[in-house]
């Protein structure tokens, strides 16, 4: 499967681009957004390897992460974008709660009015 | 990815037969895997059935004690539908998988809070 490597957003470009897509999903097709926590590794686990003399390659552990952090990915049919939120931008989480809050707005209102127009039309 | 609905061995056991007839007499067995005394719960041990929790705060406590269990290897993922008004949100640690689906606004305040809480948590550096 060929896979375009995307780039690392900066969470403004992310947070623009995310709007971008939630508004092009209007009339179809979804968007997929997924969090995740992110240790800010940059290399796989080692795995302990044989070696040519025949014994196990020494496996030293990846050193403790400092500082964990958020990983965003969104995804729609065409595109796919992520971006890393640090672990103190308290800014960027009030952000995309209220974006979450303003764009997911297709869903249904519950109101007593309407249910009482509903039992009188059953 | 993990996220596409794996097919897992466990939902079909009837084994292959000869003919059309033969299929259809025979005894159908429940997939193993199908805790149908549990009622709708998706607290199974393999995402192979994946069914949406009833009610909200069992898919909370549920996903807080996933996320809790193993805070690295815990996604959440949220699909938003616009056309169908429909917002599934799925937690998993790739063993236990929950989900919840709505498609009212009160909920998705909850979901909301429930996913700022996560959020909040994952970039602290609370292990």
């Amino acid at each position: 499967m060929l896979m375009m490597e995307q780039p690392r957003l900066s969470t403004d470009v992310f947070m623009s681009e995310l709007t971008l897509m939630f508004h092009n999903a209007r009339t179809h097709g979804e968007v997929t957004v997924t969090i995740k926590r992110y240790d800010g590794r940059t290399k796989p686990h080692p795995k302990p390897r044989k070696l040519k003399n025949g014994k196990m390659s020494i496996v030293e552990p990846l050193p403790e992460p400092e500082e964990y952090s958020c990983l965003l990915r969104a995804k729609t049919k065409d595109k796919k974008i992520s971006t890393v939120s640090a672990s103190d931008a308290l800014r960027f989480q009030l952000q995309f709660a209220q974006f979450l809050r303003s764009n997911m707005d297709g869903l249904k209102k519950e109101k007593k009015a309407k249910k009482k127009v509903k039992k009188a039309t059953q | 990815s993990v996220d596409a609905a794996p097919h897992s061995s466990s939902t079909t056991t009837s084994p292959p037969t000869t003919s059309k007839t033969d299929y259809l007499l025979q005894e159908k067995k429940p997939p193993s895997k199908l805790h149908v005394t549990r009622g709708r719960k998706s607290l199974t041990t393999s995402p192979s059935i994946m069914v949406f929790l009833e009610a909200f705060e069992d898919f909370e406590k549920a996903a807080e004690r996933i996320y809790l269990n193993a805070p690295m290897r815990t996604r959440c993922v949220m699909k938003y539908n616009h056309s169908n008004s429909c917002l599934k949100v799925k937690v998993t640690d790739d063993h236990v998988c929950v989900q919840y689906q709505t498609d009212s606004q009160q909920e998705l305040k909850k979901l909301e809070k429930l996913i700022s809480n996560l959020m909040k948590h994952m970039a602290s550096g609370e292990r």
